[in-house]
């Protein structure tokens, strides 16, 4: 299931917690203020980064500053290019990690 | 002919009450003229004595005493005939079980072999990972995870290098909360649907 990425179960992410990812907006009293921000920040980067608006981006500077946006950026171009690049190549998480249900 | 139709009118009217005595033998007279129109019980000597419907009134009479064995082993044959069609339906009906409860044992053995076939085909990515890589991929949780995706990417050695030290780099250094970072990896993951 989607919503439980190898990736997560890696990192030792809760189920709740994902679940609570899953579906943030009935969840979102688990997250800070800037949480939500940049979640939304790398929902928007991930199905349409010309999305980003200029209220989006204020709220952004309102949290974050201009390192830690291009952190954020970072973090959610780099992971959207090893989404697209595992995808294109059906690459699957390796077996022993699979396992770890 | 018409003994036989007779009885087996008389017989339905007995077992299961459907069709009293006096229909059986009305409809058997039909049947009797339309065959052979000189014969028929009624017309000898029924007439007045039907006029109560159940049973006839003379059943002493030795006219009488062959067509009702006749019903007796005409009802038996029936009955013998309805109990065959449902043995032989209960035995469709078991060969059908049988056969299904056969199906999900054979189901249930081959269950783990198509698994583990299933299971190297879903291995199998388009390029092979590179074995025997020393990738230096240990310290940083969450990237045992993503060995499978880097020894693809080590067909060249430099590119992986490069990624990996990216990554690290992204998650590792800067001032943002490192928890964080990994909520937002996790989340492009799901918006994408991919499995990483």
């Amino acid at each position: 299931m989607a919503a439980h990425t190898a990736l997560a179960r890696q990192l030792g992410v809760s189920e709740a917690l994902l679940d609570a990812l899953y579906r943030i907006d009935e969840h979102r009293h688990l997250f800070t203020e800037s949480e939500l921000v940049a979640l939304r920040f790398a929902e928007i980067i991930t199905t349409g980064a010309r999305e980003v608006d200029e209220s989006l981006w204020d709220e952004l500077q309102a949290h974050f500053d201009d390192g830690e946006i291009i952190e954020l950026a970072t973090v959610i171009g780099l992971f959207n290019f090893f989404n697209r690049f595992a995808d294109a190549l059906q690459i699957l998480p390796s077996q022993d990690t699979m396992v770890k249900e | 002919m018409r003994l036989v139709s007779h009885g087996i009118l008389v017989s339905m009217s007995r077992t299961f009450k459907t069709v009293d005595y006096a229909q059986a033998l009305d409809l058997t007279c039909a049947w009797a003229t339309v065959c052979s129109p000189t014969i028929c019980p009624r017309n000898h000597h029924l007439s007045s004595s039907l006029n109560k419907f159940s049973k006839p009134q003379n059943e002493g009479s030795p006219r009488y005493i062959l067509p009702r064995r006749l019903v007796n082993a005409l009802a038996v044959l029936a009955w013998v005939a309805i109990a065959g069609v449902i043995f032989w339906a209960l035995g469709r009906i078991t060969e059908a079980l049988m056969l299904l409860s056969l199906a999900a044992l054979v189901a249930y053995v081959i269950y783990p072999l198509v698994k583990l076939l299933e299971g190297d085909l879903h291995n199998m990515s388009r390029i092979p990972p590179v074995e025997n890589l020393a990738l230096s991929l240990q310290g940083e949780p969450g990237m045992a995870a993503m060995s499978t995706l880097f020894r693809v990417m080590a067909h060249r050695p430099e590119l992986a290098q490069h990624s990996i030290q990216l990554l690290e780099t992204t998650m590792r250094t800067g001032t943002v909360d490192p928890k964080l970072k990994e909520l937002l990896a996790i989340r492009v993951s799901q918006v994408n649907n991919c499995f990483y």
